[in-house]
């Protein structure tokens, strides 16, 4: 899987990653909020 | 420190900090708060490249600059860096010098010229699939869930360590957080676009060639956020905090590469926005940090209710904003430079200085005039003798 690509690759790595919560929405909530971290520091 | 003595500190403090933010003539109270960041690690003895990747390091260091000097607030602490998150990406923005005691950040772009329509269009794809491999090598088609999870821990043992720091320096030391945030901040997109995607040319180079693209990812990028942050303005209290200095935080940084009518046509639309949202809860106030001059927003300001904005001055002359700015209070002022080169006799005149007129006359917080970083930045016993001025001060008048 190629997770450099949107939005496959992304959802693929919120769905695999072992975030602290299930809903597939908030993962990805926490994905973005988390990719927007990373540009920002 | 027992749990009676933390609590009446608190208790102290906060009153310190109503008695500024009232904007009342002789409060009789002169809140002094950290403006300090690298310069603890430097005053503690230990290299700043082992500081950014020990926690533990940096938590103790901070404790001991509290205990050394002890201050009534924090705006940064410790937490201002997040080195190792950057580093496991393989990220060469940082560039750290024990040497210099530096830490420098590559300004560099990671969307480039031509490409703001695209981001516009769609700015989480364009981050994805563009700037997070341009500005983290490692990010690449071959990169595995575990590296990814690596990267998640580390993120979250940051946000574990800052969370700390707040917690701590409040049960230790009885250091209240200086804002309580209890409302969304409206984003402003030119912050972003200028430190983090553009970089200072090029943003700069799209104010005058690409106005139309610039707005378009202006808008792309905080539109939606800031709609929905002021709707949630609906529902926010009015009223002055009961747990801080402050309701409310922001900076200026990219106002410093804008004319007056770049400032009113790029960056002030944003900054209105929440100011505006500000405004409609009575009792609110917010600190502002202005990099550089602050002009550009003073007459904006006169616009507003008095003692709602604090402005933290950078370069400004605090007297001269003073004059222009009556309703505005004003934080910051100690300069750096006769800290860190000055006589402790120099460096005295000049806090009672500040204290007798700005803070005789209200809505005065003692503060350093910029971000303390550097060695030369100050001199332990100038800050020593400073510190222990505005605790006498303080509690003479109480």
């Amino acid at each position: 899987m190629d997770y450099t690509k949107y939005p496959d690759g992304f959802e693929a790595l919120c769905k695999e990653c072992d975030f602290p919560m299930e809903d597939m929405a908030q993962r990805k909530f926490f994905m973005t909020m988390l990719l927007t971290r990373l540009i920002q520091m | 420190m027992d749990e009676t003595r933390v609590q009446a500190l608190i208790e102290e403090r906060l009153k310190r900090y109503n008695a500024a933010t009232s904007m009342k003539e002789n409060p009789g109270q002169v809140p002094n708060i950290s403006f300090y960041v690298t310069w603890k690690v430097y005053d503690y003895g230990c290299k700043l490249s082992e500081a950014l990747l020990d926690y533990d390091l940096m938590a103790k260091l901070t404790y001991a600059f509290q205990e050394r000097y002890n201050f009534d607030g924090f705006v940064e602490y410790s937490n201002r860096n997040q080195y190792r998150v950057s580093q496991l990406l393989g990220s060469s923005e940082y560039i750290v010098n024990d040497e210099a005691f530096s830490i420098q950040v590559e300004d560099f772009p990671t969307i480039y010229d031509g490409e703001l329509a695209e981001f516009a269009k769609d700015p989480t794809k364009f981050m994805w699939e563009k700037i997070i491999p341009r500005k983290y090598p490692q990010f690449q088609e071959d990169i595995e869930v575990s590296y990814f999870q690596e990267l998640v821990k580390e993120y979250q043992d940051f946000s574990a360590f800052s969370a700390r720091m707040f917690s701590s320096m409040k049960e230790l030391y009885g250091i209240p957080v200086l804002w309580d945030f209890r409302a969304p901040g409206i984003p402003n997109p030119c912050e972003t676009l200028l430190s983090h995607y553009r970089g200072i040319k090029n943003f700069s180079i799209d104010m005058r060639r690409n106005k139309a693209d610039l707005h378009a990812a202006c808008e792309a990028l905080s539109g939606n956020a800031a709609r929905a942050a002021v709707a949630a303005w609906a529902n926010v209290a009015p009223g002055h905090t009961t747990k801080s200095c402050f309701d409310g935080d922001g900076g200026l940084l990219a106002h410093t590469v804008m004319n007056p009518k770049q400032f009113d046509e790029f960056y002030w639309p944003w900054l209105k926005m929440y100011w505006d949202c500000v405004s409609s809860k009575e009792g609110w106030v917010i600190r502002t940090f202005t990099e550089g001059s602050g002009e550009l927003i003073w007459d904006h300001l006169m616009d507003y209710r008095k003692g709602m904005v604090f402005l933290h001055l950078d370069i400004d002359d605090p007297f001269l904003v003073r004059e222009r700015c009556p309703n505005a209070g004003i934080m910051g002022g100690m300069d750096t430079h006769v800290l860190g080169h000055g006589t402790k006799e120099e460096c005295l005149t000049k806090a009672e200085h500040l204290v007798n007129t700005l803070g005789q006359q209200g809505g005065y917080i003692f503060s350093e005039n910029r971000l303390v970083s550097y060695p030369n930045d100050t001199k332990r016993e100038n800050l020593e003798a400073v510190c222990k001025y505005l605790e006498e001060y303080n509690h003479r008048n109480a």
